[in-house]
């Protein structure tokens, strides 16, 4: 009676530290990425991401993603008399290839431009990470800045999505959290960062981290192997097809019209 | 099934239609006038986001293909001089390496591009223009074909000091003669213009057949092809070799609808005039001087842009 007595106790004292045990798991606030590997294909065209969690019920939050960072030469024009040309080159330093702010309130809401600066969420937070080197007399840092991201932007390689996260039902003090993002085809490859920045009252209370992939897969893995690792027999290859379809065609078509 | 393709050197993904139309196109005018169609097709690939590098460097893939199959239906036409072609050709390779140098050694001078613009639209101008006028003005001397004679009958000093040249010899094809020299020297001078500009040559190189080697219009864009060839194919291998630029499958839609046109382009050749050609080929060069012109004048919205192109 005894011994069965203290095996109940032990089972029960078991099923309450897993449970407690559970429930402290779920208290946490949680980052998930999904999928966190994008597969380019020969027919991508751009794909949705979901980012989704928990995080406590007071946070507001901002989502930034982060592509590597790179240096870039640009063409700079500017005007010669009346004419517009290309009259130097900006060098462009420690840029991310990839830049998405999604927020749950305005970016001015969240926090003050200070703290937004050690974040770096927002333009303004981004533009003193970035160095430009102008051959251009004069260049000023903000107007480069600005045309930089023009120039990005129109890519979809830079945006911003204030107010896109959505909260959900509360429970045990957390709330749910999800945005999509849109992927654009022109997404370079590599690893990008998703950082989730928690703000309450003004400050930056939480940070979480996660990653996803983005790799070439199929063809056009193949085909870009072989032009970066084989590149002579790529350039022969792409050269014999393109006459042998030149021919083809001209086959076809001499035949049909009975020269 | 999806009618987006993605572009592995490119990096981006476009409509099958869109480049196949595209390619269509730029084949139609090259079957039709003997031009690579570079200054059209680099430009309009631009602007559907591929980037400047690989656009120059697939469209020669394409060019590859398009004159390929122009270069055949002009051959069953009887509209290609392989002689003439391949003297030419000889002078375009060694004026073209000789451009390549001078290009250095202007970007060191600095302002390199001023120069660059204004030459191609000084140079575009006057060939359109002179072309224009001198096929409006036969076409109209067709008409009246009594006065025609009296003109032509009439031998000019350019033509004296051309047959003055030494090692003269026949192009039957053509129906010329002409020094041996004559071909390598221009062929030289449109290489190296080619070079600075940055094009194919095919603008420059058809004019140059027409009033300076005399050649009859129909056999001048055939034989405009056949040099075209084989330029493109050492542009591409080049490019691929050193650059990594050439998208295949970008090149590939583009050149499956550039052959089909460079087909119809051929036939649409046989059944124009040879003056009503040329002057629609003057309107063309006319029409992309205009368009470079715009662009040297208006301000551009984004004074930022990515390396490369023409």
């Amino acid at each position: 009676m005894m011994k069965k007595g203290i095996i109940i106790g032990f089972v029960l004292s078991l099923v309450l530290s897993l449970s407690f045990h559970l429930f402290a798991a779920e208290r946490k606030p949680i980052l998930h990425v999904q999928p966190n590997k994008i597969h380019i294909n020969a027919f991508f065209k751009g794909q949705k991401i979901k980012i989704f969690g928990y995080v406590p019920k007071n946070w507001d939050v901002a989502i930034k993603i982060c592509g590597s960072r790179e240096e870039v030469t640009l063409k700079r024009k500017g005007k010669v008399g009346i004419l517009w040309m290309n009259v130097g080159t900006v060098k462009v330093k420690n840029a991310p290839n990839f830049y998405l702010i999604a927020t749950s309130t305005d970016i001015d809401k969240l926090a003050s431009p200070d703290v937004l600066k050690k974040a770096e969420i927002g333009y303004d937070a981004l533009k003193d990470k970035i160095k430009f080197e102008s051959t251009v007399p004069g260049d000023k840092p903000d107007f480069l800045f600005k045309q930089f991201v023009m120039l990005k932007k129109k890519e979809k390689l830079y945006s911003i999505h204030p107010k896109t996260v959505v909260f959900e039902g509360v429970n045990n003090g957390l709330k749910s959290f999800s945005t999509t993002i849109n992927v654009p085809a022109k997404i370079p490859l590599g690893k990008y960062t998703v950082d989730l920045y928690g703000f309450n009252n003004g400050q930056l209370v939480g940070h979480l981290e996660s990653f996803f992939h983005v790799d070439l897969v199929g063809f056009p893995a193949f085909c870009r192997n072989l032009a970066f690792k084989h590149s002579l027999l790529y350039g022969i290859l792409a050269v014999i097809l393109a006459i042998v379809v030149g021919f083809f065609m001209g086959f076809l078509f001499g035949s049909k019209g009975g020269h | 099934m999806s009618w987006w393709l993605y572009l592995p050197i490119a990096g981006t993904s476009i409509n099958i239609f869109l480049l196949f139309g595209l390619g269509g196109l730029v084949g139609l005018l090259s079957g039709l006038f003997g031009v690579g169609g570079g200054f059209l097709m680099t430009p309009l690939l631009i602007m559907i986001g591929i980037p400047p590098t690989v656009a120059a460097a697939s469209d020669s893939n394409q060019i590859v293909a398009a004159s390929t199959s122009g270069c055949y239906a002009h051959y069953k036409l009887g509209n290609v001089d392989f002689k003439m072609g391949t003297l030419l050709l000889i002078g375009g390779i060694t004026g073209g390496t000789v451009g390549v140098k001078f290009i250095q050694i202007l970007r060191a001078l600095g302002n390199a591009d001023f120069v660059i613009k204004v030459t191609y639209v000084i140079m575009l101008g006057g060939i359109g223009g002179y072309m224009f006028f001198e096929s409006l003005n036969s076409l109209k001397k067709a008409k009246a074909p009594q006065r025609e004679v009296e003109v032509n009958t009439k031998p000019s000093g350019f033509s004296r000091f051309l047959a003055s040249l030494p090692l003269q010899m026949d192009f039957p094809k053509s129906g010329v003669r002409h020094s041996l020299f004559l071909p390598l020297i221009l062929g030289t001078f449109v290489g190296i213009l080619a070079a600075i500009m940055g094009v194919g040559g095919g603008f420059i190189m058809v004019p140059v057949m027409v009033y300076l080697l005399r050649m009859p219009m129909h056999v001048v864009v055939g034989t405009s092809l056949f040099q075209i060839l084989f330029t493109c194919i050492n542009v591409t291998i080049m490019q691929s070799y050193m650059n990594h630029t050439v998208d295949f499958i970008l090149a590939l839609i583009l050149l499956l609808g550039s052959t089909i046109g460079a087909q119809i382009g051929a036939r649409l050749c046989k059944l124009l005039k040879g003056d009503q050609l040329k002057l629609l080929l003057a309107c063309i060069v006319l029409l992309v001087m205009v368009k470079m012109l715009v662009g040297l004048l208006v301000t551009p919205h984004l004074l930022l842009s990515y390396k490369g192109g023409h």
